[in-house]
């Protein structure tokens, strides 16, 4: 692999392991953190990859590696919310690169939220663009923190299928 | 009490509210079905999805950017080993060194932008930042660009003057100026009270006084809406033109005075040489209405209508006024800071206080306010003693590769705080030192700008290098002023925040290391002993500084802010 692929591996993937290994139960505030561990790593060893197709997987074992590591430092060092969730996520096989992430997965995703009613939209904003959790959420409104985990899970399931009835009839 | 059910669990985990027991109860679910991994990992693809297109931290550009940062102090690194590599004459090990050829700085960061400024991900949400191309690469390039070359523009100035001085001014319009400031066509200075001196690039001097209402037309030419002018127009400015909605003033090569007030009339007042009045929206070659000679004065009324003001002017007040008020600004600004400074070398936080008053021109030993004893007095190395940010405050200038203070703290910290008040004169190196430690070990301090004017902190030995650069702080517009910056690395916290002229810049950045922070020996303005070369080890400092603060702890938001109000000299 030549270096100069590096950066369309980043480009294209960059999404996906940030989200891979916050599945795999990072700490959300290192999950950015350790993905560029995993790109630093990726870089070291490019000449490693021989397919760009195989660049998905590759990345996500190097992923791996990094978080089962965490796993075992100690609590106070380590970035990872809570080792059995982490252990549960590792053990589970790879699978293969999702749909989404691809520019028309994020385009429908933006469509999407442009119809969601205008509570559901307050809400998304405060979590996603604000950075608010529940409880500050909630004192903004007159619902519970917990009503407002609820609505949120609510709204994030109503996307995702928005997005995938978008992708069906463009026959994506 | 009813166990929780997977869907609130998931929702805890996903609002970052979620106890250790009940993340095991969630593990153990995910692990036990299949149909609750797969809402798992769809959750979370969506939460994680939101937040890259909502949030500025997360964005693809900002991942990209700190990812180039990341790649160069690498490579950095590697540079380090090479060298070792080569001394050793471990040539087996060179292939994999090789690797590390730095990647051309900001490609990533570049592509990145590019791709997703076509739609891939950004522009859902308004006021997003797109990430600045990072300044810091080491020199080398990826042998095959994937990506369109990135061209970066070359800087345009489209300004016209500057401010000259700035005194006592209220300011009443949208836009608030600094000294320093420059100010392009278009641009409307509106203040309430106060003196404000213009320095037009084309020679004209023009004062301002509130109540005023200024547009800058074009490098010859203002508008007066309101308030009072006194223009100094020498011989290479001659044309200069102050626009009133009653007349044109033109000046060929001289001193005059103006007063528009709306809707009634405009005063001329020429005090030496020789001006002439046009109808307000006359042509160039129109036809001049009067022409006055030193001494004369003129009203113009809403109808065109002249009559000539008998009072006999011979002198521009305005210099005068602007010198003593401007003198008596100076005065109370360097008391103040004086009477601070005083107070504050008795905090106890401090471990080094420069404020860079010489004893004499001559003398090359930096006193550290914040200590009887003399350990922590620096070495000044090179250097010129120099006017600080008052005429009466000395300041170091640092201008060659050699110029440098060393000095020494013992010890290790949890935290600290960097500030220091600095005249940049120029970006000249990739990297451009501000505090320096000689090594680059476990826990040690770096603090410098880079060549796009942002400025960075990291610690030694943090897992991975990881450098926290601001946007740009210093462009070509602020060279030469007087700007104070600081940094803290929170080790409480682990993080890092940065401040410039007071104000928080940028978001507090996670930057993971629980050690302990050391500076043992370090340089202000340049970096001593670099082990390696070819990682920019040349990185004096281009500028003035004339107060360095490092204090053990995290300073406030506040704290940050009165070293900033107390010591600012346009105050």
């Amino acid at each position: 692999m030549q270096r100069g692929d590096f950066t369309k591996i980043v480009l294209e993937h960059q999404g996906r392991i940030r989200t891979f290994i916050r599945m795999l139960g990072a700490a959300p505030d290192a999950v950015d953190d350790l993905a560029q561990d995993a790109f630093v790593i990726a870089y070291e060893r490019l000449e490693m990859l021989e397919d760009i197709d195989q660049a998905g997987p590759w990345l996500r074992s190097i992923a791996r590696n990094l978080v089962r590591n965490e796993a075992r430092k100690s609590t106070r060092r380590r970035r990872v919310v809570n080792t059995s969730l982490t252990d549960v996520m590792l053990g589970l096989a790879d699978e293969p690169d999702s749909d989404a992430w691809t520019e028309e997965w994020f385009a429908a995703l933006k469509v999407c939220l442009e119809k969601l009613p205008q509570h559901g939209r307050a809400l998304v904003d405060g979590r996603y663009q604000q950075g608010q959790n529940a409880s500050q959420l909630a004192d903004q409104t007159d619902m519970t923190p917990a009503a407002v985990r609820q609505a949120l899970s609510r709204f994030r399931g109503l996307l995702r299928q928005c997005v995938e009835t978008r992708f069906q009839q463009a026959g994506g | 009490m009813n166990e929780p059910t997977f869907d609130e669990l998931l929702s805890q985990f996903l609002d970052d509210a979620i106890g250790d027991e009940d993340l095991d109860r969630l593990g153990k679910m995910i692990a036990d079905d299949e149909s609750l991994r797969q809402r798992y990992r769809e959750e979370v693809q969506m939460a994680e999805a939101l937040a890259m297109i909502a949030g500025d931290d997360r964005s693809a550009e900002r991942f990209a950017e700190r990812l180039d940062q990341r790649l160069e102090a690498e490579s950095q690194k590697f540079d380090f080993l090479n060298r070792v590599l080569n001394r050793s004459g471990k040539l087996a090990e060179r292939s994999v060194i090789r690797r590390w050829a730095p990647i051309v700085a900001g490609a990533l960061a570049a592509s990145i932008v590019i791709a997703f400024g076509a739609g891939l991900s950004t522009g859902l949400w308004q006021g997003r930042h797109s990430a600045p191309a990072v300044a810091n690469a080491a020199g080398g390039q990826l042998p095959e660009p994937p990506q369109p070359a990135v061209i970066p523009q070359e800087p345009v100035d489209d300004s016209v003057a500057i401010l000259k001085q700035v005194v006592d001014v209220v300011w009443t319009g949208t836009d608030q100026y600094e000294v320093g400031d420059s100010v392009s066509p278009r641009e409307i200075i509106e203040l309430e009270s106060g003196l404000v001196q213009l320095q037009f690039f084309r020679g004209a001097t023009l004062t301002l006084e509130g109540p005023a209402r200024l547009e800058i037309n074009d490098p010859d030419q203002v508008m007066l809406h309101a308030g009072q002018a006194w223009a100094q127009v020498p011989v290479p400015a001659r044309g200069f033109t102050v626009l009133t909605s009653e007349t044109k003033i033109v000046d060929l090569g001289t001193e005059f005075g103006v007063s528009a007030t709306p809707g009634q009339r405009t005063e001329v007042r020429v005090f030496d040489g020789l001006v002439e009045l046009y109808e307000p929206a006359s042509k160039p070659d129109g036809d001049m209405l009067h022409s006055l000679e030193t001494g004369q004065a003129v009203s113009v009324d809403v109808q065109g209508r002249s009559t000539p003001l008998l009072d006999q002017v011979t002198a521009m007040p305005s210099e005068l006024l602007l010198r003593e008020k401007r003198s008596q600004q100076i005065r109370e600004g360097y008391r103040r800071w004086q009477r601070w400074s005083e107070e504050f070398r008795d905090d106890p936080r401090l471990l080094l206080y420069y404020n860079f008053e010489s004893p004499d021109a001559t003398t090359s030993t930096l006193r550290n306010q914040a200590s009887d004893t003399r350990k922590l007095d620096g070495a000044v190395v090179g250097g010129a003693w120099t006017q600080g940010r008052w005429p009466q405050k000395g300041a170091l200038d640092f201008k060659r590769p050699s110029d440098r203070v060393r000095f020494h703290v013992a010890g290790d910290f949890e935290s600290l705080t960097l500030a220091a008040w600095v005249r940049v004169d120029g970006l000249d190196r990739m990297l451009s030192s501000l505090l320096l430690t000689d090594q680059w070990d476990n826990g040690e301090v770096h603090w410098q700008f880079d060549q796009l004017g942002q400025l960075g902190l990291s610690v030694g030995g943090a897992p991975d290098v990881k450098w926290r650069y601001t946007k740009p702080l210093v462009d070509l517009t602020q060279l030469g002023q007087w700007i104070h910056v600081a940094s803290v690395f929170d080790g409480g916290r682990q993080t890092v925040r940065h401040y410039f002229n007071g104000q928080r810049v940028g978001d507090e950045e996670s930057l993971q290391f629980d050690g302990r922070l050391r500076i043992g020996n370090a340089e202000l303005g340049n970096w001593g002993r670099p082990q390696w070369q070819g990682s920019q080890a040349i990185r004096n400092f281009n500028g003035r500084m004339d107060e360095f603060i490092l204090i053990d702890g995290a300073l406030q938001d506040a704290e940050i802010l009165e070293i900033y109000e107390t010591g600012n000299p346009n105050r």
